[in-house]
């Protein structure tokens, strides 16, 4: 018998979709993409749920397996090809560019796994430690990955008035 | 800096909810995480078997379920032992055993690539958490090589010389680097990463950007600067991520960053194709080069692009041929040269014709990935990557042998 029951995985799962999506969305910066993480770790959780009853930090168990997805996603995206010239479309296209934020454009602008830091440090407010063992490099990587980062992010946010940053504030 | 920084506080004025309504469905998320439960109980309690296989035609899968693709289950069936005539290989391997490669007093490590004899093995240990450390092993023991330098470093191939070719990161940016004659030396042409390498010692891979695409190139040896791939017209990016011991390359070519990317074949001359895609599917995804095959997996994309499914195939190159291989297996297949072909289906597996022989599991565990198969199909690596109460995934670094 599970030690944790579907009723459990969905009341867990229903009050968590919503920071999930956020999560992944601020690491791969598109609606379909951030729903296609999540529908994976969750469906890995799922998977694992009856043998997950003694993790004692549920959220933090299943925002590490979130960020794994996303950069294991992308490394294997060096791989995966589709032959075609077309990608199928979606029923909904997203939003054209000049409707995203200037943050959610510079946040995009940077790497992968800088981006995952700051999502991790600034957004999900991850302890630095925790952010190294999530990304599998140690803590001054981090701090580093973070600083310039940062130092990208002041070249375009210096640029801003301050009340952009309220502009940006939907 | 601190939490105070103006950068923070406006990256935390994001407006973070995406734009789209979800399409996350959890139904299916339960749905799918039952049938992999199967798959792994369908696999658990028999050692070694070999399986009659059964077409199991093209597993559907959510558009997420990139990963962890197992074919449905087939019933197991015991093949009688037939005797082998003399100087002709097993039709299947035989006596499969699984060791665990040491890993000193690091219990997390994982086997990221092989050579073609199966002596070579390279890898790497995590001895602390965040750390890595890249490894090798030769007949199975450690060797005393230097480390990697950078962050998150990984070999991705090695050849039947023990040279390793691989890359890690400094800031974001990556770096190539090739382990030969006891020294990790790096790559020449600034930003790179190499992907593979050949027992003639010519290295395939990317400069720029190891995930978009940047420009293919090949080292004619780890100490050559590196040559360009051509690209077609029109095209300015690519990626160059398998060789074959003919110097065959292939890879992909990116018409905008967006693109999942064309899979793309430059011939030992230099001369490049599109390749192919099997009948009735929307693409084709490499996952290794073997004695003038490619194998990977045949994508079928829903019109509406909300399914997205797979089946196995193995490509003649000279043929420009398509053949679907026996059942459905992950889109990790790896093949040997008398055409076997190691993957998982849930349990690692060897596809020999149309029969599976399951590898041994290590000590119980449940999840694998499979990462190097020798060119004579007989010594297989990878690890696990179960979670465990005290780990989130815990690697352990296998390899296989067999008759």
């Amino acid at each position: 018998m599970p030690r944790r029951t579907d009723g459990e995985y969905l009341a867990f799962v229903r009050g968590r979709v919503t920071a999930l999506r956020r999560a992944a969305y601020l690491l791969c910066g598109d609606s379909h993409g951030a729903d296609d993480i999540v529908q994976e770790t969750l469906t890995k959780l799922y998977s694992r749920w009856s043998r997950v009853s003694h993790v004692e930090n549920l959220d933090a168990y299943v925002n590490t397996m979130l960020v794994r997805v996303f950069l294991d996603e992308r490394r294997r995206g060096w791989w995966k090809v589709a032959l075609l010239d077309w990608l199928p479309e979606r029923a909904t296209t997203p939003p054209p560019v000049e409707e995203r934020s200037v943050v959610h454009t510079a946040l995009m602008g940077l790497p992968p796994r800088q981006r995952a830091v700051v999502v991790l440090r600034y957004l999900c407010d991850q302890p630095v430690k925790e952010v190294a063992h999530i990304l599998g490099c140690s803590e001054g990587t981090v701090k580093s990955q973070a600083s310039n980062a940062l130092d990208r992010l002041r070249l375009v946010f210096d640029e801003l008035p301050d009340a952009v940053t309220v502009q940006d504030r939907r | 800096m601190t939490d105070d920084d103006r950068a923070v506080r406006i990256l935390r004025t994001m407006p973070d909810d995406p734009p789209l309504p979800s399409t996350v469905d959890v139904e299916r998320t339960m749905a799918e995480g039952r049938r992999r439960r199967r798959v792994r109980r369908w696999s658990g309690g028999v050692a070694l078997v070999a399986v009659t296989a059964v077409a199991a035609g093209g597993g559907t899968v959510a558009a997420s379920a990139l990963r962890d693709t197992p074919a449905a289950p087939v019933k197991p069936v015991t093949v009688p032992s037939k005797k082998a005539p003399a100087k002709v290989a097993p039709v299947v391997p035989k006596d499969c055993k699984v060791t665990l490669l040491p890993s000193g007093e690091v219990k997390k490590a994982l086997v990221t690539a092989g050579d073609p004899t199966g002596r070579y093995h390279a890898g790497r240990v995590y001895p602390r958490p965040g750390g890595v450390h890249t490894v090798v092993w030769k007949d199975g023991e450690l060797l005393p090589v230097p480390n990697m330098p950078g962050s998150d470093a990984g070999f991705r191939d090695i050849n039947s010389s023990g040279i390793a070719v691989g890359y890690s990161y400094v800031g974001d940016e990556e770096r190539a680097y090739a382990l030969a004659g006891g020294t990790v030396r790096r790559l020449a042409g600034g930003r790179a990463v190499a992907g593979a390498i050949n027992d003639r010692g010519v290295i395939a891979g990317t400069l720029g950007g190891a995930f978009d695409g940047g420009t293919p190139v090949i080292w004619k040896s780890y100490r050559a600067e590196p040559t360009r791939l051509a690209l077609p017209s029109g095209i300015t990016r690519g990626s160059a991520a398998a060789i074959g011991e003919d110097g065959t390359v292939i890879g992909a070519i990116y018409r905008n960053t967006r693109d999942e990317g064309i899979p793309y074949l430059w011939r030992p001359d230099g001369i490049g194709r599109k390749l192919a895609v099997p009948k009735g599917a929307t693409g084709f995804w490499v996952s290794s080069i073997s004695n003038g095959w490619l194998y990977g997996s045949a994508v079928h994309d829903a019109p509406d692009g909300s399914m997205r499914s797979f089946t196995s195939y193995r490509y003649s190159i000279a043929a420009n041929r398509y053949e679907k291989l026996a059942v459905q297996l992950s889109n990790d297949a790896l093949g040997a040269e008398n055409g076997w072909v190691l993957s998982t289906i849930a349990d690692p597996v060897i596809l020999a014709g149309k029969r599976i022989v399951k590898l041994p599991r290590y000590n119980k565990m449940k999840e694998y990935q499979v990462t190097a198969f020798s060119a004579d199909g007989k010594t297989a690596a990878g690890y696990t990557t179960d979670s465990t109460d005290n780990e989130v995934v815990a690697n352990r670094p296998l390899k296989w042998t067999c008759r």
